[in-house]
């Protein structure tokens, strides 16, 4: 099998002596979607920022396709083919829709051909994107704005894209999009590591899930083992 | 009342050129750089001396003042203000006391360093045309050398603006501005902007301290009144707005010279407090407060 990312005894926190995440080991497949669930507060989060470099860890180490990219800064990162949808809004609000889906493809080395295809690649998809492309993206109502985000990874076609809780606070109408643009982005070579809070979607949309509990990886296995009496034994591994 | 406009106007284009950068900095950093000043008091030395001690042409010597002010900001930057933002997470629980201190420090330093090196003289650079000269504008006799350094300055404030506004790495800086998390995803490096804004600022500061130095001249304290005044620029045009501040600096301009004909002109230098005073009372978060984060 061919790991696309491997996290390897991950130890690490915001500050010194509470490291909110203990010996976290998680493997993401080429070409797969795999899933973390925990409770509020589970270190979830914590996790891909560290992945992302954004916390350095204390312990272990982080490969890319063998690749040790253990500590290496946010902005670097996006250039080795990772691409990050934090559970805060990640846009500049006060930029137009159209910068913010340009910015991103400056630093990944894409001809201005390319960048001028996806770009109407996007706008085709999202035609309200693109009637209100001059306008600033905090004009954007909430759901808008999640649609904006995703749009940016069809900017970027990352290797792998992390994305957490992606439809807290979201219409379930836009819900079900963002549920069906995941599973595009796979079929475009995107793989995909997945937080969210809605169980049964998570297990039926990935192939591999992680259950985080206080910090630590509490369980793990294919997806498929789950679909059966899953609130009992999600319930029994969290403890409650 | 033509005569006020045009005079505070040609003021408002100097506390403007100090505003932008104190905005800059303050939008990426959430920092007041009381150092502010010392960027304006290095770019008037430059020029001064330059102009009187070694003749060189007015209009050349600008630059190297422009230069010298980017290189301070650039030192500043590498120096003092990396450790505010080195790890990312740190910025969340960043202690804004250690701004304060260092650039409060750094103002000290540098007063006392060109007292040391230069003594508590006024030098005054030369004009850019011989300053007996007097010229028309809209009807208004002003002098020459006042009207040539408002247009220099307006046009490199106009230049720096549109830079910040349309360019890759002006829209980096909105970008960091705005969403500073947002920005290292999308692939931007937050230490090369923090570089560019004090590259900027410190430029700006020194053109505006070099244009001034023939009529206030360049000692150990030329930055602290216009420092001063920017900062109350800054807090009337709206904390971090770039065009907050530049509207807030030709406000104050035209204000002070509407109290100086009015009022009094010994007391023309209080009115800039009693602007700060009023716009925290009756609109703390400034002409363009609302949108507090963009620049
Ligand atoms: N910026 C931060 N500084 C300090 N502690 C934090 C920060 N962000 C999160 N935490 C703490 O880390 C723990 C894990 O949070 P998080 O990773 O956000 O959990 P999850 O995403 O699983 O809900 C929580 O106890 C939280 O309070
Ligand atoms: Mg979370």
């Amino acid at each position: 099998m061919e790991y696309l990312l491997e996290a390897e005894h991950i130890t690490a926190g915001y500050i010194e002596d509470v490291d909110v995440l203990q010996e976290v080991s998680v493997r993401v497949i080429q070409g797969s979607i795999t899933g973390m669930i925990g409770l509020n507060g589970a270190g979830k989060s914590t996790f891909v920022k560290t992945v992302f470099g954004f916390l350095k860890p204390k312990k272990g180490r982080i490969l890319l396709e063998k690749d040790d990219i253990t500590g290496i800064e946010p902005h670097i990162l996006i250039r080795k083919g990772l691409w990050y949808l934090p559970q805060e809004s990640s846009l500049f609000p006060h930029l137009t829709i159209e910068d913010n889906l340009l910015i991103p493809t400056r630093v990944i080395g894409l001809s201005s051909y390319e960048i001028r295809d996806r770009l109407e690649h996007v706008y085709t998809r999202f035609p309200e994107l693109k009637a209100n492309r001059k306008r600033h993206a905090g004009d954007l109502s909430g759901g808008q704005q999640k649609i904006l985000e995703f749009a940016k990874v069809l900017m970027v076609k990352p290797r792998l894209l992390f994305i957490d809780e992606p439809t807290v606070g979201i219409s379930p109408k836009i819900a079900a999009e963002i549920y069906t643009m995941i599973q595009q982005f796979l079929g475009e070579g995107t793989s995909v590591f997945l937080i969210d809070h809605n169980l049964r979607k998570l297990v039926d949309l990935t192939d591999y899930v992680y259950v985080m509990s206080l910090g630590r990886i509490v369980a793990e296995g294919p997806s498929s083992q789950f679909q059966d009496s899953l609130k009992e034994q999600v319930q029994r591994w969290l403890g409650l | 009342m033509m005569e006020i406009l045009v005079t505070g106007a040609i003021m408002g284009t100097f506390y403007a050129m100090l505003a932008l950068g104190l905005s800059l900095i303050f939008g990426i950093l959430k920092v007041v750089n009381f150092a502010h000043g010392e960027f304006f008091m290095i770019g008037a030395y430059t020029y001064a001396i330059l102009t009187r001690t070694f003749g060189v042409t007015s209009f050349l010597a600008v630059l190297p003042a422009a230069l010298m002010g980017i290189a301070a900001g650039l030192i500043v930057e590498r120096l003092l203000m990396r450790p505010l933002y080195q790890r990312y997470m740190e910025w969340a629980t960043l202690r804004d006391e250690y701004a304060v201190i260092v650039t409060f420090g750094l103002s000290l330093f540098l007063i006392n360093l060109a007292n040391q090196v230069f003594g508590p003289y006024q030098i005054s650079g030369a004009g850019l045309v011989p300053l007996r000269e007097r010229m028309q504008v809209g009807g208004v006799t002003l002098s020459t050398h006042r009207v040539l350094a408002s247009i220099l300055g307006a046009s490199i404030l106009l230049a720096a603006y549109l830079l910040i506004k349309y360019t890759y790495w002006g829209k980096a800086v909105q970008a960091v501005a705005q969403n500073r998390f947002g920005a290292a995803i999308a692939g931007i490096d937050s230490t090369r902007v923090s570089l560019i804004v004090f590259g900027i600022s410190g430029g700006l500061a020194a053109v505006a301290g070099a244009l001034l130095s023939p009529i206030f001249p360049a000692e150990p304290f030329a930055g602290a009144f216009p420092a001063v005044k920017s900062f109350v620029v800054v807090v009337l045009g709206g904390m971090g707005s770039l065009p907050g501040s530049i509207i807030g600096a030709y406000l104050l301009g035209i204000l002070e010279q509407v109290g100086a004909v009015y009022v009094s002109y010994t007391y023309r230098d209080t009115f800039a407090f009693l602007v700060l005073i009023l716009t925290l009372l009756l609109r703390p978060q400034g002409i363009l407060g609302e949108r507090v984060r963009e620049v």
